[in-house]
């Protein structure tokens, strides 16, 4: 009896460092480490990136700028304004009054940066709630930025990938970022990275209408087969006579947008 | 002694795996209601540091207590439904890893009792090329009526939308094992605050405008050899719309361009074919 408590004792324990090990491999090989700062300009708190946001001057006033008084204020960029500052002329006399033209403030639009590095005349593509809505040719200096406007406040999921002229595609880094309205959200310090496993069969599976795209008219395709009976094979990625969720999550993998 | 050490061994390595596991937990800011009263239920997800690319799952409430009076989709990780909840299955390209929101559900209390919302074949597929299934937990909200009021300061408090759906295109597909190979018009957009209630089409037929008619993607293009100009509108659940425009006849001038260059091509490197043969029987 206590032999076979042994060799239960044994069995569980190797059982549970099995599934302990693969949880935790399979959890490396999925994470890439890179930090990407998201900043938000509009929301009275300065952060890194910005002179100022709002009432929030980050302890500086005029005299800190070089003016002799006045008062400092942020503009809608979060930079410094300090067109209201005043220096006072070398020489003396005693300045008249002057009446001081009120600020005209304007609200600044809903906006969203983004920058990040890759390698030289690669190309990055972002994706809005998985559509595209911009692509950018990294410069000489492995530098690329986007900017859109005309975004409504909420939550939304932007995510970047970057493709090689050879057309190797790096993995997605995927944001999810609540925008507010009437701020400009920075986001900083995006990485790429090209360890993304590639199954030629199933990538060319997740394109069923085989124009390299991966996007909303191969999802379309897919979801009229959804459900349904006698799936094509060209559709059914994973082979099983079904178009499930199975074969939308390989499209999703492969999307492109 | 070895009970001991199998506890040991339960306690240590397999309770660390179960909390590797992703989450979906329905949840709710109070779990008691008064009859009559509204109140929202949220669907959350926690992917327990995987990439997650596609969920799937049903709702399930006792409908003797409750009635379902609306869907939320407000601060969603889905960026593309296949199906609406409350049976869902919705998707996230590139894979969602952190703790979201996936959908809300707006419940009225009807009669007094308890119960649960549940989730019922609940999957989280994972961000691998593959659709690997990631291990699951799914916790359910329990909850009960009273009959009185409940006295809850967390009853639906909701601010009107007045924001369109977001901006969208119109493309045009077609595959050969779809609606005989024949044209087919695709749309898709999001609304950030109530969500999308219904999408309606349009069409511009030899300067004729046809009725606005409910539509769903994909949608079959009829005589496209008439079609001049296609509008579909998004509504959202508020009743803000945003229209979308596609000028067929650009894109029929666009193939008709494209054919001409590819006859002329043809036609070309026939006559160039030609000529080197003729020259080299001269020769």
């Amino acid at each position: 009896m206590q032999k076979l408590l042994y060799v239960i004792a044994v069995i569980v324990f190797l059982g549970m460092g099995g599934l302990f090990w693969h949880s935790h491999s399979s959890a490396q090989s999925d994470t890439l480490q890179t930090t990407v700062r998201i900043t938000v300009c509009g929301n009275d708190v300065q952060e890194s990136g910005e002179q100022c946001d709002g009432t929030d001057l980050a302890g500086e006033s005029c005299t800190t700028q070089g003016f002799t008084g006045g008062t400092l204020s942020c503009d809608p960029a979060c930079d410094f304004d300090t067109s209201s500052c005043t220096s006072t002329p070398g020489g003396g006399g005693g300045g008249g009054g002057g009446g001081r033209v009120p600020a005209t403030v304007s609200e600044p639009a809903t906006q969203i940066n983004f920058t990040g590095q890759a390698s030289p005349g690669d190309t990055v593509f972002l994706l809005k709630d998985a559509q595209l809505a911009g692509t950018a040719v990294v410069g000489p200096d492995g530098v690329f930025s986007f900017s859109l406007r005309e975004l409504s406040g909420g939550s939304y999921i932007f995510s970047l990938y970057s493709q090689s002229p050879s057309g190797e595609r790096s993995s997605f880094v995927t944001l999810p970022v609540q925008i507010t309205p009437h701020t400009v959200t920075n986001v900083s310090g995006i990485v790429f990275d090209f360890e993304k496993p590639i199954d030629s069969a199933q990538a060319r599976c997740a394109d069923p209408n085989n124009d390299s795209h991966v996007d909303l008219v191969d999802f379309s395709i897919l979801l009229f087969w959804f459900e349904r009976s006698a799936v094509p094979t060209h559709i059914d990625c994973n082979g099983d006579g079904k178009a499930d969720l199975v074969d939308f999550s390989i499209m999703a993998y492969y999307w492109t947008g | 002694m070895i009970i001991k050490f199998i506890i040991f061994i339960y306690l240590f390595l397999v309770v660390p795996f179960w909390a590797d596991a992703a989450e979906f937990r329905v949840e709710s800011d109070a779990e008691s209601f008064g009859v009559g009263e509204e109140f929202l239920v949220t669907l959350v997800v926690d992917t327990a540091g995987e990439a997650i690319n596609a969920f799937e799952g049903k709702v399930v409430f006792p409908e003797s207590l409750l009635e379902l009076q609306g869907v939320r989709e407000k601060g969603s990780v889905v960026s593309l439904w296949v199906q609406d909840p409350p049976s869902f299955s919705g998707l996230t390209p590139g894979g969602y890893s952190g703790r979201g929101v996936l959908f809300s559900l707006v419940f009225k209390a009807k009669a007094e009792g308890e119960g649960s919302v549940a989730i019922e074949q609940g999957r989280a597929l994972l961000n691998d090329g593959k659709g690997t299934e990631a291990p699951l937990e799914i916790i359910n909200y329990q909850f009960s009526i009273i009959n009185q009021s409940s006295n809850s300061q967390i009853l639906m408090t909701e601010t009107k939308d007045t924001e369109p759906p977001e901006l969208f295109e119109l493309k045009i597909g077609q595959d050969p094992s779809m609606f005989d190979g024949k044209p087919f018009l695709v749309f898709a957009t999001q609304d950030k605050n109530s969500g999308i209630d219904h999408y309606e089409i349009s069409f511009l037929y030899k300067g004729k405008t046809t009725d606005w008619q409910l539509a769903e993607n994909p949608f079959l293009l009829e005589h496209e050899e008439d079609l001049e100009k296609i509008w579909v509108k998004a509504v959202d659940r508020a009743g803000n719309e945003r229209i979308a425009t596609l000028d067929v006849r650009n894109l029929f001038f666009r193939f008709l361009l494209l054919g001409n260059a590819v006859i002329l091509g043809g036609i070309g490197a026939v006559f160039v074919f030609w000529l080197w043969r003729r020259k080299s029987s001269f020769s």
